[in-house]
């Protein structure tokens, strides 16, 4: 029995002790899923150590003209938001050492008080062991794990929703600076011919009314070139809260021009069922699930035995050359409390976790359609304003020009069917930045990069109508699997 | 099938031209006409009766080179042929109408029938597609007459529907006149960069002709010095027109009413030309020369012109505001501060002529619309374009460069 008891102690201790509280190999998996996901790199270093390539990396890429993926890759190597993210690994890391940790012995030590009287107080000494803390180890650790490899899908996610908030606070920066080039160049127009305009006033040729009407046009081309002004710089300093940079590091430049709509799109068909598969959230979720019913089988194993308590005391009597070794158990008996409160409460949170995988699923669908179809809809609009009203609108200065040459034209509407060009092509920045959000959201919705290649990264598997809208074309598990390599 | 219709068509053309090739190798009792740019309708003699042919129809007008007008007008003309008789004929004249609508053709200023005057609806029934009517009535008067549509008038005419209809004197006037020009005046509007006249137009017209054609479209008026010759101008456009003679004074010996008795004449530079008239000069051309030969309002002697544009006349544009417009519009160039000549062949819009141009042997004429030459030279044989004048040694005057302020 004595032996027993030490063994299992032992046996627990042992699995207690050995586990590393580093949560490097999880960075590590985050990283390698990160990678894999978006094509970008999270910092090696752990812990905020110092991590001198990266910090090279954020320079090089901060020195160049910026791009979509110039920016990402700076936010997922400097932002602190990130890197506060990211130390949810080690909270949960620790989280599962310590469920793998025994309960510490309790040492009593003392006199017996009661014999005092007629003998010498005896000297005695206890080690007290909570028994059920160290034979419901293992499944502890099970909750332990399945809840740090939840906690790896989630962080994970959210490091791609930081890429995606990055992705689109760049396009939404890159067309504010070059919709404010256009305002400029239209409010430039606009003054050029208010300079026509007190000229030919001026001249006597222009009377008071027609010239406020010019004034008053560039006056308010002026206030447009303020707004969109202010509108960059707040878009500016949106991207550099989302890449955690500042001081010199604030002072990049955009690339000037923004990335041309791919002729094509990759395929579009079951990307539903792709999100559902590859969403790091959903699997998540999955996991939440798992967790939950981990902690609630827990409970009930554990349900009539309660708090069950092994002690060992150890005397010796006066007189005596012998040490005396004296056993004692102490049990929780269940005579009020069954535990049915804790199980039906358990009960509760393991549905509600299924739900919240449900309700995800059914958001991460949507998502998914509403995306997709903004997608496709800024892409004909794209479409409609390169091949539709840009060309018109350049005609339109083309044959502008000819009527003034041809003095059938005044400048000032010559001016204007250029301020229409200039107005067509900010119109067209706006349509160009909406298709790049669009597809980024799509791509946060779908859990992956789509690609211009027109070929699916996703899984091939059929997909039918299901009524589990969490239930993808593979309801098997997650993309990463748990590891106890580190055990 | 279609190339036998073409045979019949080439066949039954032949046989008109002979017809009319022989109807007029028999000398005139008279010296005939000139339309300038135009021409004479031939006619087929039928039992003592001059028949005529008209076709009223859609036709393509040339106005200058590069500006060809989507006009309507008849037998493929706008004016349509010149109709020539003699008073006292018997005129028997077919009208087929080929036109998208129905049409009439009323007979400007000749005494006929009331129910040949041609007022459709009011006269006689309108002419239908397709429909071909015969008017038939003898010549009472002379002088110079005119035609047009009297339905859907404003459309038809504001498209190109009119000629003229002259008929001589029985007896030649003496002195004889040697040389007649017939001018029929007309203005539209042709939006720049289209070629279809809008007939909504009542007065911002762009366009003003002489038969139908704009400077440096229209022939010169080619005489031989000593000629009595006579111009006659026709008006069935919006405004009245003072066409004006370099050079020369004339006579005005006719209108569309009949001759002007001779204690009525007096001599003139500019004869006025009124609306839906007719007017008849005549002078010797005795004085050798390319003289201009114009419309005095001078708007009439542009080609297409905006009449809204801003006035840009002494609006200083220095440079640097024409580099800030040019970094804007990189062909722009400031137009107008110093007047609009010399600036004029820049681009237009296409089927669109320039405001302004044709060239003089001196420099650009800077002229359009209602303007031509009137070319008279000694001991030419023939009417055909003789060039530009050379002035006699002396006859032009000298240029003294720029004179030291003193000696002004
Ligand atoms: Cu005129």
């Amino acid at each position: 029995m004595i032996r027993q008891l030490a063994l299992t102690v032992a046996l627990s201790l042992s699995i207690g002790g050995c586990a590393s509280t580093s949560a490097k190999p999880a960075l590590d998996e985050v990283a390698s899923t990160v990678k894999s996901r978006s094509g970008h790199s999270l910092r090696k270093g752990a812990d905020g150590a110092d991590d001198k390539e990266a910090e090279r990396a954020i320079d090089g890429l901060l020195a160049r003209p910026l791009t979509a993926d110039a920016a990402v890759q700076v936010a997922l190597l400097l932002s602190p938001h990130l890197r506060a993210k990211l130390e949810e690994l080690s909270i949960a890391r620790a989280d599962y050492v310590q469920a793998g940790l025994l309960k510490n012995p309790v040492l009593g030590i003392g006199k017996t008080a009661w014999d005092a009287e007629h003998i010498d107080p005896n000297l005695f000494m206890t080690v007290e062991q909570d028994f059920l803390d160290a034979v419901t180890i293992p499944l502890r650790k099970r909750v332990a794990a399945t809840e740090l490899e939840a906690t790896k899908l989630s962080v994970a996610d959210e490091v791609l929703a930081l890429a995606a908030e990055t992705r689109t606070a760049f396009y939404e920066a890159q067309a504010a600076e070059a919709v404010a080039a256009m305002r400029a160049l239209v409010d430039d127009a606009a003054h050029t011919a208010a300079d026509i305009a007190r000229s030919q006033h001026g001249a006597g040729n222009m009377n008071d009314l027609s010239l406020t009407n010019e004034l008053g046009l560039a006056a308010q081309t002026g206030l447009e070139r303020k707004r969109a002004a202010v509108a960059s710089a707040v878009a500016r300093e949106t991207l550099n809260k989302h890449m955690g940079t500042w001081g010199k590091r604030a002072g990049w430049k955009l690339a000037a021009k923004l990335p041309d709509v791919p002729p094509s799109e990759p395929s579009l068909e079951r990307l539903e069922s792709r999100a559902i598969a590859d969403r790091l959230d959903v699997a998540a979720a999955r996991r939440n699930v798992q967790a939950m019913g981990y902690t609630l089988s827990l409970a009930k194993t554990t349900r009539w035995t309660g708090m069950v308590s092994v002690a060992v005391e150890a005397g010796r009597l006066r007189g005596s050359e012998r040490i005396s070794f004296g056993p004692s158990v102490s049990l929780e008996i269940p005579l009020f409390d069954q535990r049915q409160a804790q199980i039906a409460k358990l009960e509760a949170y393991h549905r509600r976790a299924e739900q919240n995988l449900e309700a995800l699923a059914v958001d991460v669908r949507a998502d998914v359609r509403a995306a997709r179809a903004r997608m496709l809809a800024s892409r004909t609009i794209v479409e409609d304003y390169a091949k539709g009203v840009i060309p018109l609108r350049e005609n339109n200065v083309r044959y502008s020009q000819e009527m003034y040459d041809a003095m059938l034209l005044g400048v000032y509407q010559l001016i204007q069917s250029k301020q229409a060009e200039y107005d067509a092509y900010r119109e067209y920045i706006e349509a160009v930045r909406d298709y790049w959000i669009a597809r980024s959201d799509l791509e946060r919705a779908v859990g992956g990069r789509l690609g211009t290649d027109g070929a699916p990264r996703a899984s091939t598997a059929p997909s039918g109508p299901s009524t589990n809208p969490a239930a993808g074309p593979s309801a098997a598990p997650p993309t990463s699997s748990p590891s106890h390599s580190n055990h | 099938m279609a190339s036998l219709a073409r045979v019949v068509i080439a066949y039954l053309l032949l046989m008109v031209l002979a017809r009319s090739a022989a109807a007029q190798t028999a000398p005139l009792p008279y010296v005939p006409v000139v339309t300038p740019n135009g021409s004479t309708l031939p006619f087929v003699m039928n039992r003592g009766v001059k028949e005529f042919r008209l076709t009223a129809e859609p036709v393509k007008r040339e106005f200058a080179k590069g500006m060809v007008v989507n006009a309507w007008g008849y037998n493929g003309s706008t004016p349509g042929p010149t109709i020539e008789a003699v008073e006292g004929d018997r005129v028997r004249i077919f009208v087929t109408n080929k036109l998208p609508e129905r049409t009439s053709v009323h007979w400007h200023g000749i005494f006929l029938p009331n129910g040949m005057d041609g007022v459709a609806g009011l006269n006689q029934p309108h002419i239908e597609k397709n429909e071909t009517y015969v008017y038939e009535f003898t010549l009472r008067q002379n002088g110079v007459f005119m035609y047009h549509p009297h339905s859907d008038e404003m459309v038809q005419m504001a498209l190109g529907m009119m000629g003229f209809f002259v008929i001589h004197p029985k007896v030649a006037p003496t002195p004889k006149v040697d040389r007649h020009f017939l001018v029929m005046l007309h203005e539209w509007y042709v939006e720049p960069g289209t070629a279809t006249p809008n007939p909504n137009v009542m007065t911002d017209f762009n366009l003003f002709t002489f038969n139908s054609r704009v400077w440096p479209g229209t022939d010169p008026w080619v005489v031989k010095k000593g000629e009595r010759v006579q111009f006659s101008f026709g008006n069935l456009s919006m405004d009245s027109h003072p066409i004006h003679v370099h050079g020369y004074a004339f006579e005005e010996v006719g209108t569309d009413g009949g001759p002007v008795p001779r204690s009525a004449r007096r001599p003139e530079t500019t004869v006025n030309v009124p609306v839906g008239a007719t007017r008849t000069v005549e002078m010797v051309a005795n004085e050798e020369g390319d003289w201009a030969f114009h419309c005095h309002k001078s708007h009439h002697t542009m080609n297409a012109m905006s009449h809204e544009i801003p006035n840009m006349i002494g609006v200083p544009q220095p440079t640097s505001l024409e580099q800030k417009v040019r970094s804007l519009l990189p062909g722009y160039m400031a137009m107008g501060e110093n007047g609009m000549g010399n600036m004029m062949e820049m681009g237009r819009p296409r089927n669109t002529l320039p405001m302004m141009t044709g060239d003089g042997p001196f420099g650009p004429v800077e002229m359009g619309g209602m303007f031509t030459i009137l070319k008279v030279r000694a001991g030419i044989t023939s009417y055909a374009d003789p060039g530009w004048y050379k002035h006699p040694e002396g006859t032009l005057p000298r240029n003294l460069g720029v004179l030291p302020s003193s000696s002004r």
